[in-house]
């Protein structure tokens, strides 16, 4: 017989207790155990679900911040460009001010400068020319310089020049002589009595000596002048010498020759 | 030479005795309790931590959920125990045939019988669990109470055939690597063995992926009604 009805109870009984003993040692422990990690790994995704979209937000917020910086930047450095630009504007138009305030000041310090030494220079030459011109006559024609000034300028009074005797009429005041030389008593009371026949009347008369006159004489009343100098004469050289400054000056002149810094600055405004 | 490890007696006191069969149902019931003892006692949660046997485990497990749910039963962690158990002890009882002196249990007409029995008697009572006795009764006279006596007898002869399968494969399997071991005792045999190993494992999945679907059957109605 192949059934054996006892061995097929106890192996009913034994599968029964198997069952018991399996679910109690492996099925509940193992299914428990993949539950768990399901549920751990379900909350991992979910979790990282949830650090993904955060990360999206916040890098979707870094990016606007990013925007907003760059759109910032941009603004501060158009800001910044402008001002920049403004205050190149204002410097340079500053320092051209300057630049023309200090050029106008040396302009007019030359011209002084110029002024005096042609003043120096006149006077100088006027003083060598006298000199030389009193020593030439001294020694080649033994004629006295001042003596023969004072000759002329008589013989000019005795010619009755129209302007003169105007002078000399109309004149209330006392008349002025100024001379560069010292004159004798004898010159002075024939130029008195001159003026006095010329006039009609007794003229008072003040005699004073200057020696910027240089070998001049001078008869002035109240806005009325008799002049009587080498002046006049070396008028043309003193012209010379005027322009041959003026020329070098003009040559030393910025505007004819522009600098670097004036050429730089008209770069810069263009 | 013998047909069934019921033959082997150790034992005996009137009708009770202990033969070859049970003792070795014993002590597949001591292995695998042990193993599973000793495998689960310490289950790790982190991946990194899991070890070899619990992944096997866990991997035996989590087949058996998915063919169990394959078949049609919704709820597969309920019928797990049964159908799990079954599938372990029939594959185990199985794969110890690689041991020479090893006879499996299966090969015993009487444990076969006590499984079928225990199909027998499971599907009647997952059906009512599911649907109520009436709801299952009823199923007998499904689609006519004329079809009753071929629906009982249907039910007696699967019963039977689940028993005999079982048991003239793995007898057959035990019964050829003997002669075989006495007509050629090199090398043949090794691979009769292994031919055999393949068949007790397509044995022990046949036996389930049957008991699942009478289970199925008797569940199914009520699965229909529900959806409805």
């Amino acid at each position: 017989m192949l059934i054996d009805w006892f061995t097929v109870a106890a192996q009913l009984l034994n599968f029964v207790i198997l069952i018991a003993l399996l679910k109690r040692f492996l099925y509940q422990p193992i299914l428990q155990a993949l539950d768990a990690r399901e549920h751990r790994i379900s909350a991992e995704l979910s979790e990282a679900d949830a650090k993904k979209q955060q990360a999206q937000a916040e890098y979707e917020q870094f990016c606007q911040k990013n925007q907003e910086f760059d759109l910032q930047r941009a603004e501060l450095f158009k800001t910044a460009s402008e001002e920049a630009k403004t205050e190149r504007q204002r410097l340079l138009t500053e320092a051209r001010i300057e630049a023309d305030n200090l050029r106008s000041q040396r302009q007019q310090a030359l011209a002084q400068e110029v002024e005096v030494l042609m003043t120096s220079l006149t006077r100088q030459i006027q003083t060598e020319v006298f000199a030389i011109t009193r020593q030439v006559l001294t020694d080649l024609a033994d004629v006295n310089l001042e003596n023969q000034m004072i000759a002329v300028f008589m013989e000019k009074l005795r010619s009755s020049d129209p302007e003169i005797v105007s002078v000399l009429k109309n004149t209330a005041t006392p008349l002025l002589l100024r001379t560069a030389f010292t004159l004798s008593e004898a010159q002075q009371l024939e130029i008195q009595q001159t003026i006095a026949k010329i006039a009609g009347s007794e003229i008072e008369l003040q005699l004073t000596t200057e020696a910027k006159l240089i070998s001049g004489i001078e008869l002035s009343s109240v806005g009325q002048k008799i002049v009587w100098t080498l002046a006049d004469y070396l008028g043309n050289v003193e012209n010379n010498l005027k322009n041959l400054l003026q020329q070098h000056i003009d040559v030393d002149k910025p505007e004819k020759h522009p600098t670097e810094f004036s050429k730089r600055a008209a770069e810069d405004v263009s | 030479m013998h047909l069934s490890s019921d033959e082997v007696i150790f034992w005996q006191a009137g009708f009770i005795k202990l033969n070859g069969t049970i003792v070795t149902t014993w002590l597949l019931m001591l292995i695998l309790t042990i193993g599973a003892k000793l495998i689960t006692r310490n289950l790790a949660q982190n991946n990194a931590e899991i070890s070899r046997w619990q992944s096997l485990l866990e991997v035996i497990v989590t087949l058996l959920k998915q063919q169990i749910a394959e078949v049609g039963l919704k709820q597969p962690q309920k019928y797990l125990g049964f159908l799990g158990t079954l599938f372990l002890f029939i594959a185990t009882a199985n794969l110890l045939t690689i041991f020479p002196i090893y006879e499996p249990p299966t090969g015993s007409l009487s444990t076969t019988l006590a499984l079928a029995l225990a199909v027998f008697i499971a599907v009647p009572l997952f059906g009512i669990q599911e649907q109520g006795l009436t709801g299952f009764l009823k199923t007998y006279l499904e689609p006519t109470a004329i079809m009753l006596p071929f629906n009982l007898i249907s039910e007696l002869s699967r019963t039977f055939a689940l028993s005999v399968r079982l048991f003239g494969n793995m007898m057959s399997g035990s019964m050829i690597l003997a002669i075989l071991l006495i007509i050629t005792p090199f090398v043949f045999p090794i691979v009769m063995t292994l031919l055999g190993l393949l068949t007790g494992m397509v044995q022990a999945y046949i036996f389930t992926i049957l008991a699942t679907v009478y289970i199925a059957a008797a569940a199914e109605i009520c699965d229909l009604k529900t959806d409805n």
